[in-house]
């Protein structure tokens, strides 16, 4: 039970990366061409601004925020990283929560993932 | 009839009961299915899309069928282990003995937030960490470290909630303003609430997707239930659950909820509105 447990939470976490590495070069460029951020469908009032960008080190952690293409299953727009790893995160309200910080609210993704590091204390994301 | 108690008032062999029968769940593969299960709503569960287990007004019926298949889990290892709660607005310390070695142990350390002492302390080889979002596999508090929240709920902050004169209101969400559902649950009013408080203030585990990692998830949610049973018999002439009639992503009074109906099993919460049909808290007349 142990093991099949631990091999499922794995499994799901490398789903959820592959998607997002093969997704966002793509957003990226659509981003781009179109001159404007692609937002969220269904999350417009979140991205309505359209998300920032960001890549940048954090207390000693790569953090980054990459567009997205926005309005697919658990797609808000922007997919963020920590060193690489991906943190799941979604709105709540009028800002974001993260796996790691579920019960606080933070007013962006950028803020969220800086919360992460913070509460990561050193170790990565699985 | 089982009777849930004030964890302050355990008996030493009742406390020493009810930590062993959360070891031996755990040491037979029991308990982390309620980890999953709980991860797997919390990423679900969004504002404007098919929300069950929270920000919704099924919060308090899916966590009340929640907390009794864990019950009767616990059971299954000694009959005669109920859960506890903590009625955190009087037992607030962290010296408090909630958190002594002989029951839930204490906080965690500054450097990684491991809990060092008790049952669930890493050392002791009894509690590892299978459901986690990060590398560490031992049981994480940062009780008190929350800057936004140094402190537990006060009786002042469930008191707003009791006095909801409604159960819940649309948009059925974490923006719900006024209702009993989402000031105790804890979005409203700025995120304040007792039940999200709670969470933020333990920190660690109970801060992340993965909470019922931490034992102390069941006693805070014992406590979050009897609220709800305190709400109901103080508005006895309102409607103790609501929406009444469907609405699009919201689980109505009579419509089964997930991830009880996945396996062919109809939870509704009209079945869960009365808690005295399944247990009743030491308050009780």
């Amino acid at each position: 039970m142990s093991d099949l447990t631990r091999r499922r939470m794995l499994g799901r976490t490398a789903a959820v990366a592959a998607g997002i590495a093969l997704a966002a070069p793509a957003a990226q460029a659509m981003a781009a061409d179109a001159g404007t951020p692609a937002t969220g469908h269904e999350h417009d009032h979140h991205t309505g601004g359209g998300h920032q960008p960001f890549d940048e080190v954090y207390e000693g952690r790569r953090i980054e925020g990459r567009l997205t293409a926005g309005g697919g299953h658990h797609d808000f727009g922007i997919a963020v990283f920590v060193d690489g790893r991906p943190l799941h995160i979604m709105p709540r309200g009028n800002g974001w929560i993260s796996v790691m910080n579920h019960y606080e609210v933070f007013d962006s993704p950028y803020e969220v993932t800086r919360a992460a590091v913070r509460a990561l204390r050193g170790v990565n994301l699985v | 009839m089982a009777v849930r108690k004030n964890q302050a008032k355990l008996s030493k062999a009742e406390r020493r009961d009810f930590v062993e029968a959360l070891l031996e769940l755990k040491r037979r593969g029991g308990y982390d299915k309620y980890v999953e299960i709980h991860d797997r709503f919390v990423m679900s569960d969004l504002d404007d899309r098919e929300r069950t287990g929270h920000v919704s007004p099924s919060f308090l019926p899916w966590h009340r069928q929640f907390l009794l298949d864990f019950e009767r889990d616990l059971q299954s290892v000694n009959p005669a282990v109920t859960l506890p709660y903590w009625e955190f607005t009087v037992n607030r310390s962290q010296s408090d003995p909630i958190f002594a070695a002989d029951f839930l142990g204490g906080n965690g350390r500054e450097r990684d937030a491991q809990v060092m002492d008790g049952p669930f302390a890493y050392s002791g080889g009894r509690w590892p960490i299978y459901f986690k979002a990060d590398e560490r596999p031992f049981l994480m508090r940062e009780i008190g470290k929350n800057k936004g929240t140094p402190q537990l709920p006060t009786a002042a902050t469930v008191e707003a909630a009791l006095a909801a004169p409604y159960y819940d209101e649309a948009p059925w969400n974490s923006t719900s303003k006024g209702g009993f559902r989402n000031l105790v649950e804890g979005w409203a009013n700025g995120n304040t609430g007792p039940h999200n408080a709670v969470h933020r203030w333990i920190g660690g585990h109970m801060n992340t997707g993965m909470s019922p990692n931490d034992p102390v998830f069941w006693l805070l949610h014992c406590f979050i239930d009897k609220l709800w049973a305190e709400w109901q018999k103080r508005h006895p002439k309102v409607p103790p659950y609501l929406p009444v009639t469907p609405v699009k992503d919201i689980v109505a009074l009579d419509q089964p909820m997930k991830p009880w109906i996945e396996q062919g099993k109809r939870v509704v919460p009209a079945d869960l509105i009365d808690h005295k049909k399944f247990y009743k808290y030491d308050t009780d007349a």
